[in-house]
């Protein structure tokens, strides 16, 4: 056992909590194929469903959709990483977590790097869906929608745990996904864009932050692509509250587990 | 030395308003000793336990392990809940465990003296889940100890074990305290092993109401007990006062207890064939004796009427 500088012990932390989630991920199978296949099952039937009754714009309503359901996959990733929190509230390794000298800090890196790495890793298995839908991307494209999907991937798993950390059961946090989660992926502008929904619906969604999200990331997404995706806020605009977003809730969750 | 000195620690919550858990408690536990803190539900234990392991913040007093103040990677906990992770191996939580600590630990870092002493060796790759509770509190002792902590604070440890485990398991933490000089913290309401220990401290009611050694505290009541158990404990009770006889405490509706007495002397006081008895018992005095005489509390058993004759 060799002790290690002292940066390292900021890291460490971070890095072994991380881990640990991964192989939470990994051990539980059923998790894995729920993980693996409900983006697959949710695409397949929205977008044969919607087919032709959803204008896309001039491309097809599984071409819209396609980016939307990887945030999906983004949110649900940070939805089950964040849970885990009381899980491990009740059976006591959180506390043991809290009482070793590890930075609170790491807790949320942490966190949020797993969640976001599992998101990343959902997202590359749910793109070999790409060739039925008749799209290719650039690779500024993929290089850039895997950038803001990072970062929206530490941001939801961040909304997660300011959501988790002081919840004591794991069916509250189950009312809270879908009673605020859930609708603000709905209305993210993933499913449907605010331009045809009525106008009260519209300004709810320009009110929601994951619009700005899903714009930034539509546009990284289909970039050099021969899709256009009409209606979506400028991407500066996108760009700061997506900032803004992160950074609050990064900012929260670190003051959260700091209290006692 | 793990010094407390007057720590007063209260609850302010919206709905019940203010609880007053540990009002101005003082303590030393020593070097290479066990301490056991023991108290009736209610009496501060685990605040007290939240104060020293920082789960807690401290409100007024102060908490030092040798003038410095307590906390970091010179604390070993071990809690009453098992904070391993299910799902990892034994070798997996020891390592992440380590990690958290700043230290990256490989297989040939592992002490074989405390692997081969908890017995853990051959289980390094099993997971936690399939270990037994008796195991699985090994892993956790393992935990604590493998960061080379100079105080170990443990939480209700013996919860779930069965007789033979919790004694195994005690041997095994007075071995770690005695032979690393380790400041040994044991909260818990198993009167045996707080028996076993070297210091007994009892809170009760968020104070300390005794702070010695298990045979001073016990002192008072002799080499031998006696207990009577059955019915009209009153009518039992006003023949050993007409007798003079032995301290009489109440432990129960139903019990009696007898101190510094002998069962040869209690049955001449007695009709040994009072119908009122139901069972009469001698043995060596115990904690729980003290407890319940102190507190009129019994800690595993609720409340309990206490009357000294």
């Amino acid at each position: 056992m060799m002790a290690q500088h002292a940066a390292y012990r900021l890291l460490l932390p971070a890095y072994s909590l991380w881990l640990r989630d991964l192989k939470h991920f990994i051990r539980q199978r059923s998790r894995v194929i729920g993980a693996v296949g409900q983006p697959f099952v949710i695409w397949i039937f929205l977008s044969a469903g919607f087919r032709h009754s959803m204008d896309a714009g001039g491309t097809t309503y599984g071409v819209y959709l396609f980016p939307g359901i990887i945030l999906l996959i983004a949110l649900f990733a940070a939805i089950f990483s964040t849970i885990s929190v009381i899980d491990d509230r009740k059976s006591g390794f959180l506390q043991g977590v809290l009482a070793s000298p590890a930075p609170r800090a790491s807790i949320v890196w942490s966190k949020m790097l797993a969640g976001t790495t599992i998101a990343l890793a959902q997202s590359v298995i749910f793109l070999l869906l790409l060739p039925f839908t008749g799209l290719t991307l650039s690779w500024e494209g993929i290089g850039l929608s895997a950038l803001v999907l990072f970062f929206a991937g530490m941001a939801l798993t961040g909304l997660g745990l300011v959501i988790s950390w002081s919840m004591t059961s794991t069916q509250g946090f189950h009312a809270v996904m879908n009673l605020l989660l859930m609708p603000m992926w709905l209305l993210s502008g993933a499913l449907f864009p605010p331009e045809g929904a009525a106008g009260w619906l519209a300004a709810v969604i320009r009110l929601n932050p994951l619009y700005y999200v899903n714009a930034l990331f539509q546009q990284a997404f289909f970039l050099g692509s021969d899709v256009r995706v009409a209606g979506v806020p400028p991407t500066a605009l996108s760009i700061a509250v997506f900032a803004a977003l992160f950074a609050v809730l990064t900012f929260v969750s670190l003051r959260m587990v700091h209290r006692k | 030395m793990l010094r407390l000195r007057d720590i007063s620690h209260t609850y302010r919550t919206r709905k019940s308003g203010e609880t007053h858990a540990l009002g101005g408690v003082s303590f030393d536990a020593r070097p290479g000793e066990v301490t056991a803190v023991i108290g009736p539900n209610g009496s501060g234990k685990s605040t007290m336990f939240g104060l020293v392991t920082g789960g807690l913040a401290l409100q007024q007093g102060s908490v030092t392990l040798d003038g410095q103040p307590v906390g970091g990677a010179r604390t070993g906990v071990v809690f009453q809940s098992p904070a391993l992770d299910q799902y990892l191996s034994v070798f997996e939580n020891l390592a992440y465990h380590a990690m958290l600590f700043g230290l990256r630990l490989k297989r040939s870092d592992l002490p074989a003296e405390l692997i081969d002493g908890l017995d853990l060796a051959d289980r390094l790759d099993t997971r936690v889940d399939e270990l037994s509770g008796g195991f699985q509190r090994r892993v956790e002792l393992a935990k604590a100890l493998m960061t080379e902590p100079e105080l170990l604070v443990l939480d209700e440890p013996f919860t779930g074990l069965d007789p033979a485990v919790r004694d195994g398991f005690f041997a095994m933490l007075e071995q770690a305290t005695t032979s690393r000089g380790l400041v040994t913290l044991l909260v818990t309401h198993d009167l045996g092993m707080a028996t076993r220990c070297a210091r007994v401290v009892l809170l009760d009611s968020g104070r300390v109401a005794a702070d010695a050694r298990p045979s001073e505290l016990l002192a008072g009541f002799g080499s031998t007990v006696v207990v009577i158990r059955g019915r009209e404990l009153h009518g039992i009770e006003a023949q050993v006062r007409e007798a003079k006889g032995p301290r009489t405490l109440r432990v129960a509706d139903d019990a009696l207890l007898l101190c510094d007495t002998s069962l040869r002397d209690v049955l001449k006081i007695l009709d040994e064939h009072d119908p009122r008895i139901e069972d009469i018992e001698a043995r060596r005095p115990s904690l729980d004796d003290y407890f319940v005489s102190v507190s009129g509390f019994h800690p595993q058993g609720g409340i309990q009427e206490l009357e000294a004759a």
